[in-house]
């Protein structure tokens, strides 16, 4: 179990530092190509999806815990802008590109796999390798931190809006309070986490589909096992940051 | 099917639009909350000693007047072991702040902690060379609960004892609830009793009332008349007045008259008690001499009724009544009247 884990470690660890090593490959069109498309399908295409998570969670979590712990309450507000925004923001932007881009990247490399017959040679030398790991890898973390931002945004317009009209204050004082309370860094750095998020989401997903080699079998395991990595990293990285905020 | 450069083209227009409204999201967002607390607003500092730091770290918020105006900045163990906390507010808010203004620390149950400013009201400005104000700390809940508890702990153990007593001499105490109910029957009864005796005697007052009334109508009337007489009573008086003045005047001449007849008076007496001592001694023979003379007198009447025609001319005498009391004959005599 703990000789698997470290394996799979170290193969997504290799899939990470294969695309920072060929980030020159950027210059190329199709690579550039590869990119917006990834970007397209794990911003663009899920910003629905994320927007109606947020305004959701916003109306109806913010609110309610601010209902219960009182809106006057300065540090109930900034454990719920923190914790609420900081953590669970990317987290849920996260489960949200596990769902739709983990499974289909792997899927995708899993078949491309299958279909031209990557090999280790190519792996090595060809640049076709390169336009499935960069390209995906890049465009994960630019579309996770999108994603997290325009997340965050929403969130926090509909709990101002929501807790305005629960608490029968006005929508200006409750934006005030939360701008009091929020703290500026929170903003960068969740943007970092979800960018984090989305890299390591696809690099994980491209090392499993790259697994594929047989038959088309090994797809759906590829699949199963890209979102069971991805969630396993997700959680990783996460309770990472939060023990880090205690060193 | 669409064409490969167009939906290229299509991708990358929505990929810029999402990278443009991201950025524009995040500089808003963060721009927004850098702005509400103060990243590009002139501050100034101020500073406190405290005896201990406990309860405040970087951070924690000033207010002036319920309202965040600054932030502690900084916090220093000094070589006395008090702590020198240093804080941050806005600029225009400094200005208000006078020599005599203190930071009060609190903190509630649950929220945040906070230091309080109070502006002061000194004349002086708070100085900017030397910024410091003073300070204090409000009881937290949990000391107020220590100090409560402190004192409520005796009173609770002396209420212990008593609820002990109490318990121990609960016959005791239900012989006296039982006296108690009777007193309060007692009591009740008294009561009513009170009540009926309140109302016979508003009866009573009231027809007291009405006597009084009355006698007092009487009584005004009796004085209306004896002022009345009192007023006949003057007149007659008066009037007395008047007959005592005249019968003075008359009296001296009345007494001598009185005087004069008297003598007269006496002078008759003396001349009657002479006649009368001269007819005491002629009357007896005078009366003795009658006698015969009276009996010879009726036997001639006698014999001149018996005979005729004065016989016819006299009525016969009705016959005497017999007395009640008597049988005597002669009394049916004498009794005929003559």
């Amino acid at each position: 179990m703990i000789a698997a884990s470290y394996r799979l470690a170290l193969g997504y660890i290799s899939m990470v530092a294969h695309a920072l090593a060929h980030r020159g490959m950027l210059a190329d069109t199709g690579v550039r190509d590869g990119l917006w498309r990834q970007i397209h399908f794990t911003g663009v295409r899920a910003l629905p999806y994320a927007a109606a998570v947020a305004v959701l969670f916003g109306a109806v979590g913010v609110t309610r815990l601010m209902a219960l712990l009182g809106d006057d309450n300065e540090e109930a507000l900034k454990a719920i802008v923190s914790g609420g925004l900081g953590e669970l923001g990317p987290l849920l932007t996260a489960f949200i590109m596990i769902v739709r881009s983990s499974a289909a990247i792997a899927a995708e490399v899993g078949l491309m796999n299958l279909r031209s017959d990557i090999n280790q040679t190519l792996w090595q030398a060809s640049m076709h390798e390169d336009e499935v790991v960069l390209p995906r890898v890049l465009g994960g973390a630019v579309g996770g931190a999108l994603l997290v931002v325009c997340f965050e945004f929403l969130t926090i317009a509909s709990a101002i809006v929501a807790s305005a009209f629960t608490l029968g204050t006005t929508v200006a004082s409750e934006l005030d309070d939360f701008l009091l309370a929020a703290d500026g860094w929170q903003v960068p750095l969740s943007m970092a986490k979800g960018a984090m998020f989305g890299a390591g989401i696809a690099a994980i997903s491209c090392y499993h589909g790259l697994q594929v080699r047989r038959d088309v079998g090994e797809v759906a395991k590829a699949v199963a096992a890209a979102c069971a990595g991805s969630l396993s990293f997700v959680i990783g990285v996460d309770v990472l940051v939060f023990a880090l905020r205690f060193v | 099917m669409v064409d490969a450069p167009l939906k290229r083209e299509s991708i990358r227009r929505q990929v810029l639009a999402l990278l443009v409204l991201g950025a524009v999201l995040a500089l808003l967002l963060g721009g927004a909350i850098a702005t509400r607390q103060g990243a590009f607003t002139r501050t100034a500092s101020l500073y406190f000693v405290a005896d201990t730091g406990a309860g405040i770290s970087p951070g924690t918020t000033v207010r002036l007047s319920g309202f965040r105006v600054g932030a502690v900045t900084d916090l220093v163990l000094q070589p006395d072991l008090k702590v020198k906390v240093t804080m941050e507010i806005e600029e225009q808010h400094f200005a208000a702040l006078r020599s005599d203004a203190h930071a009060e620390w609190f903190k509630e149950q649950l929220q945040a902690a906070i230091i309080e400013l109070s502006p002061g009201s000194s004349a002086q400005p708070l100085s900017r060379a030397r910024p410091q104000v003073s300070h204090s700390r409000r009881r937290t809940l949990t000391e107020v609960a220590n100090d409560l508890r402190g004192r409520l702990a005796p009173i609770l153990d002396d209420i212990k004892q008593l609820s002990g007593t109490v318990a121990e001499r609960k016959g005791d105490i239900a012989a006296v609830l039982v006296q108690a109910n009777t007193a309060a029957q007692d009591v009740a009864r008294s009561t009513q009793e009170l009540r009926l005796l309140l109302a016979t005697a508003n009866t009573q007052l009231a027809g007291l009332g009405g006597q009084a009334a009355t006698a007092m109508g009487q009584a005004q009337g009796a004085l209306t008349r004896v002022n009345q007489n009192l007023a006949q009573l003057q007149t007659l008086l008066g009037q007395a007045d008047q007959s005592l003045a005249s019968v003075n005047q008359r009296l001296p001449a009345l007494l001598a008259q009185t005087g004069d007849t008297l003598n007269q008076l006496n002078a008759a007496a003396r001349d009657v008690r002479g006649v009368s001592s001269a007819a005491s001694a002629a009357v007896p023979g005078l009366l003795r001499s009658a006698v015969p003379l009276v009996e010879d007198a009726r036997e001639v009447v006698g014999g001149v009724k018996s005979h005729w025609p004065v016989r016819g001319l006299i009525a016969a005498p009705p016959a005497a009544l017999l007395p009640l009391d008597s049988h005597d004959a002669a009394a049916l005599r004498d009794a005929t009247p003559p």
